[in-house]
């Protein structure tokens, strides 16, 4: 193959894979967010994060189970919801993906992978990590076992008053 | 082309193409994204998306045409025009290729190791991962884009070689790489699968706490080892079979790579990196061994057993590979039929462990002699239990490393005693006695500057405190040890300069060299030691230059022997 030849193949190889990548991007802008099965630990979470997101606190409040709700009141939650928010700065958003869950009798885990941007234009970064929930069964519904604030546990944000 | 403009294009060539890596990359990988291969988000949106689409187009956008025309530029000076033949033999061109070359196979088994290191993760999934998540889009991304542009520049390469005779630079450059690659190939895939063997020796006997000679469980372990072992398993065959086809070739490139130095050094290089570390390893089983016989503190709780195994399952392809090596080499000299080839090949294997075996044997003496003198002259290192530790590791390292200089080095006085002049003449045998006493000497330089140290201050009174037993000791020991090393093969390096004859110095400094490293090569091509030196040259002029009175004037201040012969 010629040099000006392979130079060309090159060069509409990359022209064409921009054009895909475009249309795959747009296309991929459109998708829904998954949804899973009523009643499943995945739908728990899934439900937990839309309200966190929503700032719905009463229904992320009340994502958590019987025993998470005893170790932190609704206003204590409220609080340090609060404070979590304060502590994180602007400019963050994540995107949270279901890596796999396991399940075994009345305790389920949900490994997932969060995608953290900071930053726009040329000083955007992003950096991926894993973190892990669990769940528990209770009265037939899956149930986050510690109150979370995001993804991060509550207690670790609480706020102690004196006395 | 002059120097200047080839320096400018291949410059601009290689800043542009690594941007129109970097942007092919992040095309790839955000298409690869948008396809599902990351998953569907149930929470957040994908702002990241489009923004690393606005910057891979970018960069594509500025690679793409820059890159294009500076190579097309240099692809047709070399393909066409009155200097092509002078731009393929360009030393530039082949640092150019062999460097790009060595860049995307990094990249290449960075990302084969993390695409291995995901699969490991899917069959055996950690609870914590250490490393975070590796992204799979990305990995996939990174290899077919470095594997895109490495196939590009190896093929520029093939039809360069194709074109005709190289010399220098445009020669040895790509072939460093190629050996480079496969060292480093063959002793990562050595390690990682040294670290499988260690794990399987762990799991198969059932210790309870793995995690006592391991930062991690078995998954973490195999995560790290497992894909070390299969690139570099991939890394080392691939560019040893290529080296192996080329040498193995008719022509110029077979010919010049039979006798290539590159080629000559690798073997020896490989068969001493492997006698050190399985010297390492072993020296690992056995010292837990002399540590229990001289009551150190234990601070691992596997049985000695498993640690003994373990050690020595490490060990076993360390041990495989200098073997392989050792016996790819004496055949290959076998095979030429030459005698002189046998006793080369025999003579520099047998150095290689030598000096292996010298380093830990000396290093281990000095040591040794240093605590004798510590206890001897009522020094406190021997106080408290850290000393018998370092006892029980540099006693293995005696027990390992003197038995293997003296079977090498007593086999090396055989082949002396039976033809003194022979080996007297030798330049392995000169090269290890030289390495052994520079070694030797560079070594005390610590220990003399300590030494001078306490004495410069004891005259001085300094008055450095702490006590000057214990500290002069080790430097002592040390300097025992290198200063029999220097005494013995200095008088191994003189007593050779009585019988070496007077012509043999000028004969064997340009001596042509050979590689002994496999079967493959072609025993024919293989060059003796001891033939005559001979090189190529070729003389050019601008027409009508009379390259006759040339000739006869370089042949007139040639020295005595030498002679230019038309070829």
């Amino acid at each position: 193959m010629s040099n000006g030849r392979s130079i060309g193949l090159i060069a509409g190889s990359l022209v064409a894979l921009v054009a895909v990548a475009i249309v795959i991007v747009m296309l991929a802008d459109r998708r829904q967010p998954q949804e899973f099965a009523v009643g499943s630990p995945e739908a728990t979470v899934q439900t937990y994060l839309k309200a966190w997101d929503a700032g719905d606190l009463e229904t992320a409040y009340s994502s958590f189970s019987e025993a998470a709700r005893q170790r932190i009141t609704f206003d204590d939650y409220v609080a340090t919801s609060k404070l979590w928010r304060e502590s994180r700065g602007g400019d963050v958003r994540e995107t949270v993906y279901i890596d796999r869950s396991t399940i075994d009798g009345s305790r389920a885990t949900i490994y997932l992978v969060v995608e953290t941007t900071y930053g726009s234009g040329l000083e955007v970064n992003t950096y991926r990590d894993q973190r892990e929930i669990s769940l528990e069964l209770e009265d037939g519904a899956w149930r986050i076992a510690d109150a979370l604030v995001f993804l991060d546990l509550a207690r670790d944000y609480m706020v102690y008053e004196e006395g | 082309m002059d120097t200047v403009r080839r320096l400018y294009l291949y410059a601009m060539s290689a800043v542009s193409l690594a941007v129109l890596a970097v942007g092919a990359q992040a095309l790839l990988t955000v298409a690869l994204h948008g396809l599902g291969l990351r998953g569907v988000p149930v929470f957040g949106g994908d702002p990241g998306d489009r923004q690393a689409l606005s910057l891979a187009i970018a960069l594509v956008g500025v690679g793409l045409p820059v890159w294009a025309i500076h190579w097309w530029l240099v692809e047709r000076s070399v393909r066409r025009g009155a200097d092509a033949e002078a731009e393929r033999r360009a030393g530039i061109r082949a640092f150019y290729l062999s460097a790009v070359l060595a860049v995307f196979i990094l990249v290449a088994a960075i990302a084969a190791m993390s695409l291995v290191r995901i699969v490991v993760s899917r069959l055996m999934p950690l609870s914590d991962d250490y490393y975070g998540y590796e992204d799979l889009a990305g990995t996939i991304s990174t290899l077919f884009v470095v594997a895109a542009g490495w196939a590009l520049h190896a093929q520029t390469r093939r039809v360069d070689v194709a074109g005709g005779e190289l010399h220098g630079g445009a020669a040895w450059l790509p072939r460093l790489y190629r050996y480079v690659v496969t060292f480093f190939g063959l002793v990562i895939f050595a390690q990682g699968l040294g670290e499988i063997a260690k794990v399987a020796i762990v799991y198969v006997s059932g210790t309870s706490s793995p995690d006592a000679i391991y930062g991690g469980g078995y998954a973490y372990q195999l995560r790290q080892a497992l894909p070390a072992a299969i690139v570099g398993l991939a890394a080392w065959v691939s560019h040893a079979w290529a080296s192996d086809r080329v040498a193995a070739s008719d022509g110029w490139h077979g010919a010049s790579e039979q006798t290539s130095r590159i080629r000559l050094g690798y073997w020896p290089l490989v068969i001493a990196v492997a006698a050190f570390a399985s010297i390492i390893a072993l020296a690992g089983g056995l010292g837990a061994v002399l540590g229990q016989v001289l009551g150190t503190s234990a601070d691992v709780s596997p049985s000695l057993a498993v640690q003994i195994a373990a050690a020595a399952a490490a060990a076993v392809p360390w041990l495989a590979i200098w073997w392989l090596h050792g016996r790819w080499g004496r055949d290959a000299a076998s095979a030429t039929g030459d005698p002189g080839r046998r006793t080369f090949a025999a003579r520099l294997d047998r150095h290689v462990g030598a000096a292996v075996g010298l380093a830990f044997g000396a290093i281990a003496t000095g040591w040794l002699v240093g605590v004798l003198i510590d206890v001897v002259l009522g020094g406190s290192r021997t106080v408290g239990d850290g000393w018998r530790h370092e006892l029980s590791q540099f006693l293995a390292w005696a027990v390992l490393g003197l038995p293997l200089w003296i079977w090498n080095w007593s086999r090396l006085l055989a082949l002396r005693q039976a033809d003194p002049a022979g080996e007297a003449s030798s330049a392995v045998r000169r090269a290890y006695l030289l390495l052994a006493i520079g070694v030797a000497i560079v070594s005390t330089l610590g220990s003399l500057a300590i030494v001078l140290y306490r004495l410069v201050g004891y005259l001085l009174g300094a008055g450095l405190g702490g006590n000057a037993v214990s500290e002069l000791s080790t430097p002592l020991g040390a300097l025992i040890a290198a200063a029999a090393i220097v005494v013995y093969h200095g008088l191994q390096l003189r007593s050779d300069g009585e019988l070496r004859p007077a012509t043999a110095d000028a004969a064997e400094a340009a001596a042509p060299v050979a590689a002994p490293l496999t079967a493959a090569v072609p025993p024919a091509a293989m060059a003796a030691e001891d033939t005559a030196a001979r090189i190529s040259l070729e003389l050019r002029g601008p027409t009508g230059a009379d390259l006759e009175a040339t000739l006869a004037m370089l042949r007139g201040v040639l020295p005595e022997g030498q002679t230019l012969a038309e070829g």
